[in-house]
């Protein structure tokens, strides 16, 4: 594989990220994190030669500390929902179906070890590199390059204790996420170091941008999300319980707002898109269109092209309702029989005595008069406001006649009622 | 998907097929509306009324078609912020499929796509019935 190749032969990575790497390519929490891997370094071997390969290096580190957070997010819910976009939220109802990875169980744990590994090198680069130097054009390096002097002070502060947070965010992530699930939780107490964590961040203010705070707390989230996904490690002594079922919980990400209605905001997103999706099924050849505003234009068309055709089609059965007998009747019903899977035999009796009988209808109930009644006012006087005057529906057909969608047929009915406008 | 397929089989297309043929019985015996457009109209809405009867009065759009919206709790409203909270970015576009769906200016944003899937579903279910009636009408 192309990426293989690339991997072995950036000699950027000589720490264990090798040896976790090659083993399990074809897990795709592994590939995706090789592919992501290799992706920057490549780049930086095709960009960074002049700067230095100790830059591109810190750059790679920052990117794939930065990345490896939505790489953990989106690899376990794509894993669980079956290919997810990478910005999905940790989102559980108990409409989704319950994520056990625990098959990539050991490869996190494993991960996470060397991400330890990895930060404990970085920094030791941040310190040694004078480092937010490099004016980088590129806007995404930029944003990681808030990580730098946070990383600097906690450096300072002492590696150590970096390391300490980052181990003791694990233990005390369970706690903290049940909390959230309770109530519309807030960032509680219990975990001071972590809002040791987040406080320097947010306190770097030139270079820290926005993003990058949540990419930060992105990866924080992800590391913290795993212990609810694997109930097995055992570096998680606590086993999280099942939400209950009465209500949906959402799980507060780090680095966003809590309260109710930026939750219920977002509970309601989720529910559109989930309803986007059910939709880009129904609407042909809408799978591979992503994003709402373009699916909603193909909805809209392609909803306004199927009412179209039941006007053509109700202009044509128009033209032949004076010419219909009873013969015709027993033809279509016929006719009709014949593709109706779910025809019981005592509908089927009730087709024959309708047109044996030709009598009033023997199955009236207060709908159907209603709506015969309904009908005919709307047909006599004109108050149905879907009566539109012919000569408006040409003007339309004209207009929907440059679509793609069955062009032949608009024009060929098209014709066929401007011949019958004109008697 | 597991909603997709829930939904199918709750538009019985014979439902829809019966009732557009008692319509079109029902018209036929007044024979006294001649002009060609009267008749269109009547075609087209006894196709709609038809859809809409077949979908029943649980979806809101069948509801609305029906002109049962005053005898009606409706029900799908129960649980939207407002009545008509907007769906994202596409202001446009989501007014446009307010109008295209009978009874859609009612809704909020994800039951109006609710409401539009099983509209689209109804239409397509629709158009197969007036073409097989067509069908057997030109043999």
């Amino acid at each position: 594989m192309e990426k293989e190749n690339l991997f072995l032969n950036c000699s950027f990575f000589n720490t264990g990220w090798e040896n976790s790497l090659m083993e399990n390519q074809n897990d795709p929490f592994e590939s995706a994190l090789s592919s992501m891997v290799c992706s920057p370094t490549a780049s930086n071997a095709a960009n960074g030669g002049g700067g230095g390969n100790f830059n591109g290096r810190n750059i790679v580190v920052k990117e794939l500390i930065g990345r490896l957070g939505s790489i953990c997010n989106s690899g376990e819910i794509s894993a669980a929902n079956g290919g997810n976009s990478a910005d999905a939220s940790c989102y559980s109802t108990p409409l989704t179906s319950p994520r056990r990875i625990n098959s990539s169980g050991g490869d996190i744990q494993r991960i996470r070890e060397n991400l330890q590994q990895i930060r404990g090198d970085g920094f030791s680069c941040f310190i040694n590199n004078s480092l937010v130097t490099d004016p980088d054009p590129d806007p995404d390096r930029g944003k990681i390059y808030g990580s730098p002097t946070f990383a600097r002070q906690q450096a300072l502060n002492g590696d150590s204790r970096e390391n300490s947070s980052l181990s003791e965010l694990i233990p005390t992530n369970p706690r903290k996420r049940k909390a959230s699930t309770k109530g519309k939780g807030n960032e509680t107490s219990a975990i001071p170091p972590a809002k040791r964590f987040n406080a320097p961040s947010e306190s770097c203010t030139k270079s820290c941008k926005t993003e990058e705070n949540s990419g930060y707390s992105e990866k924080g989230d992800a590391i913290k999300v795993k212990p609810s996904v694997n109930s097995k490690q055992n570096k998680e002594d606590s086993k999280v319980p099942e939400p209950p079922k009465d209500y949906i919980h959402v799980r507060a990400r780090r680095g966003q707002a809590t309260d109710a209605h930026s939750l219920a905001e977002r509970v309601r997103r989720e529910k559109i898109s989930e309803r986007m999706k059910i939709l880009q099924d129904l609407v042909p050849g809408c799978d591979k269109i992503a994003g709402k505003a373009v699916m909603l234009d193909e909805i809209i068309n392609y909803v306004q092209s199927l009412q179209l055709q039941v006007e053509f089609l109700s202009m044509k059965l128009a033209t032949v309702t004076p010419r219909m007998e009873t013969t015709m009747f027993k033809d279509i019903c016929q006719a009709r029989g014949s593709f109706h899977h779910n025809i019981n035999p005592s509908e089927n009796y009730r087709i024959q005595s309708q047109i044996n009988s030709h009598e009033a209808m023997p199955i009236t109930n207060r709908m159907d008069s209603h709506f015969t009644s309904q009908l005919l006012d709307g047909v006599t006087t004109g108050k149905n406001h879907r009566n539109m005057f012919c000569e408006d529906d040409l003007h339309t057909v004209v207009q929907m006649g440059s679509r793609e969608d069955e062009p032949q047929k608009f024009h060929g009915v098209l014709k066929q009622t401007q011949m019958k406008i004109e008697h | 998907m597991a909603m997709a397929s829930h939904r199918n089989p709750s538009f019985p297309k014979s439902k829809a097929a019966f009732r557009f043929i008692r319509i079109m019985r029902s018209l036929r015996r007044r024979t006294s509306i001649f002009p060609f457009s009267h008749r269109y109209h009547a075609v087209r809405a006894a196709a709609y009324a038809s859809m809409a009867y077949a979908a029943g009065p649980r979806r809101a759009w069948s509801r609305a078609l029906l002109g049962m919206n005053n005898k009606r709790m409706k029900t799908s409203n129960s649980h939207g912020k407002n009545p008509r909270s907007s769906l994202g970015i596409d202001f446009e576009a989501e007014e446009h499929l307010r109008e295209l769906v009978p009874g859609g200016s009612d809704m909020d944003s994800a039951s109006l796509l609710d409401e539009a899937g099983h509209y689209i579903e109804s239409l397509k279910a629709q158009i197969e019935i007036m073409k097989k009636i067509l069908l057997g009408c030109s043999r």
